[in-house]
């Protein structure tokens, strides 16, 4: 076996240890405890990284991100050269390079999967997946807080100038800002994509 | 690497693929080391999504859309919820409640109806002011005018009060002066009736009338007349005239001076009477027409041809 390859092999069979997780948090934390939240905002935009670069799994390619990351420390014991989030962006186009090779030309593959995603079900698995969808949405909507819904339902309300109005309506409102309004409605929504999708795959 | 500017238009290219190698690395690592960066980077791409939702994008941008951004299956979920999301908006009727349309024009003219009925009222509305504001000034001017009136009445009033009562004076005046006259007439008409004596008789308020006898002047020449004094302020002389006996007819008298042919006054028809064994006839003549001098006074018969018959001189003295 090439050396390389056993390389790889013995890093891809490492595996994540709850010490070594709870190292990573406390990595991402600074000296702050987040409860966890550093390590899912860096695994959000990790997922969000490796989709802009057009990989099929972006989810799997953040996690192996994050799981070099944690191996590093366990090795190093500690990495103070450099921010986390810095690290993380260049492990993360190491990653990203290393996706390349081995899964060959990204633009053929993904018109693979558009081809393969939008031949496979007929109009009526259409409808029938459309009207699922809805009613999951409407679960998930209900399960928001009262306030949160409203914000959520006001802040995507009107169109072009009249969604901008409404916004700024929204926010003197509430009292804040509009960039703070815009980072919770993002959150919310996120909220609601991942609940949608959690409902979908059941 | 050091933070640089951007904006949503920035963010947009980059999210579209249009942006250079060294601009895309710069901007992948914005996202894991600028918190801000990377919310704003969330937030526009959500916009992005629902824009396309929305049919709000056109050209390059759309064009782009289809085959840059919706390549990945992530991307592709992320429109899936965009369009559920929309689609329960709408059905759950979010939208129309919690929709804010401050300044949509085209809200206005796609409710033509609430538009018109906002203008009539508007209309009335105005109509309404311009005609209380009008009718509140016609009655200003109708106040002033009465006013003005009643100040200019007054005096006008005053002066046909001053007329009234002036004219009721000359009124009493005139029945004061008629009763006057009249009592006076009667008073001449008893005087008449009595018998005349050579005297002033002057009753406070009556004429002044002075009387005297005259005896007829002999058909000879040569006899004087009488001379009679005329008090001042006499009205009236009143001779009584002598006739001869057997004088029964009816007279007139002229008063001539003496010399003198022309009558300065005239009778009436004059009856006689007896009077002491005698028959007389009297007449009454204004003293203004005696001055001081002699005269005559020409006695004659009106059935007689043959002119003065009985002539009486008198001498009238100063007193």
């Amino acid at each position: 076996m090439d050396e390389t390859a056993v390389k790889v092999i013995q890093k891809k069979d490492w595996e994540l240890t709850p010490d070594a997780f709870h190292r990573l948090l406390k990595w991402f934390d600074e000296g702050n405890d987040s409860g966890g939240q550093k390590y899912l905002e860096m695994r959000s935009r990790l997922t969000r990284y490796f989709d802009r670069k057009h990989c099929r799994t972006p989810d799997e390619l953040a996690d192996e991100t994050l799981n070099r990351v944690a191996r590093r420390l366990v090795e190093a014991e500690t990495l103070n050269d450099t921010t986390p989030a810095r690290y993380c962006y260049t492990l993360a186009k190491y990653v990203f390079l290393e996706h390349l090779r081995e899964e060959g030309r990204e633009q053929s593959g993904l018109s693979e999967i558009s081809a393969r995603s939008s031949a496979g079900s007929s109009v009526k698995e259409e409808q029938e997946q459309k009207e699922m969808r809805l009613r999951c949405l409407e679960r998930c909507t209900q399960q928001l807080d009262p306030d949160l819904r409203e914000l959520i339902f006001q802040y995507y309300a009107g169109e072009l100038r009249v969604k901008i109005e409404n916004r700024k309506a929204l926010a003197v409102r509430l009292g804040i800002s509009m960039n703070a309004l815009s980072i919770r409605a993002c959150r919310i929504r996120e909220k609601l994509e991942s609940c949608l999708r959690d409902c979908m795959n059941r | 690497m050091e933070k640089q500017t951007y904006d949503d238009q920035l963010i947009l290219q980059y999210l579209l693929g249009r942006l250079s190698d060294e601009e895309v690395d710069r901007l992948d690592c914005l996202d894991f080391e600028d918190d801000q960066f990377s919310q704003r980077l969330q937030a526009v791409e959500d916009d992005l999504i629902d824009a396309f939702v929305n049919d709000e994008l056109s050209g390059q941008e759309l064009e782009r859309f289809n085959s840059h951004y919706l390549l990945t299956p992530r991307r592709r979920e992320k429109l899936v919820f965009a369009r559920a999301f929309q689609q329960l908006r709408h059905s759950s009727g979010a939208a129309a409640r919690s929709e804010k349309k401050p300044s949509d024009w085209r809200r206005v003219w796609r409710e033509p109806l609430q538009l018109w009925g906002l203008a009539a009222a508007a209309v009335l509305l105005l109509l309404a002011g311009i005609w209380l504001v009008s009718d509140n000034f016609r009655l200003r001017n109708r106040l002033q005018q009465t006013r003005a009136d009643l100040n200019t009445s007054n005096p006008r009033e005053q002066e046909l009060r001053s007329q009234l009562e002036r004219q009721r004076s000359a009124n009493s005046a005139i029945a004061d002066e008629l009763k006057n006259i009249k009592d006076q007439l009667a008073l001449l008409k008893r005087r008449q009736a009595e018998p005349q004596k050579q005297s002033q008789n002057r009753d406070p308020g009556d004429l002044s009338i002075a009387h005297f006898d005259l005896a007829p002047q002999l058909r000879s020449i040569g006899r004087t007349g009488d001379t009679i004094s005329i008090p001042p302020g006499t009205d009236y002389v009143s001779f009584k005239l002598k006739l001869e006996p057997g004088e029964n007819g009816i007279y007139r008298a002229e008063l001539k001076p003496q010399g003198g042919n022309q009558a300065i006054w005239k009778s009436g028809k004059l009856q006689t009477r007896s009077s002491d064994d005698a028959r007389v006839t009297e007449l009454r003549i204004p003293a203004s027409l005696l001055a001081p001098g002699w005269y005559i006074l020409e006695l004659s018969a009106l059935s007689s041809r043959a002119g003065v018959e009985i002539g009486y001189t008198f001498r009238v003295e100063n007193k």
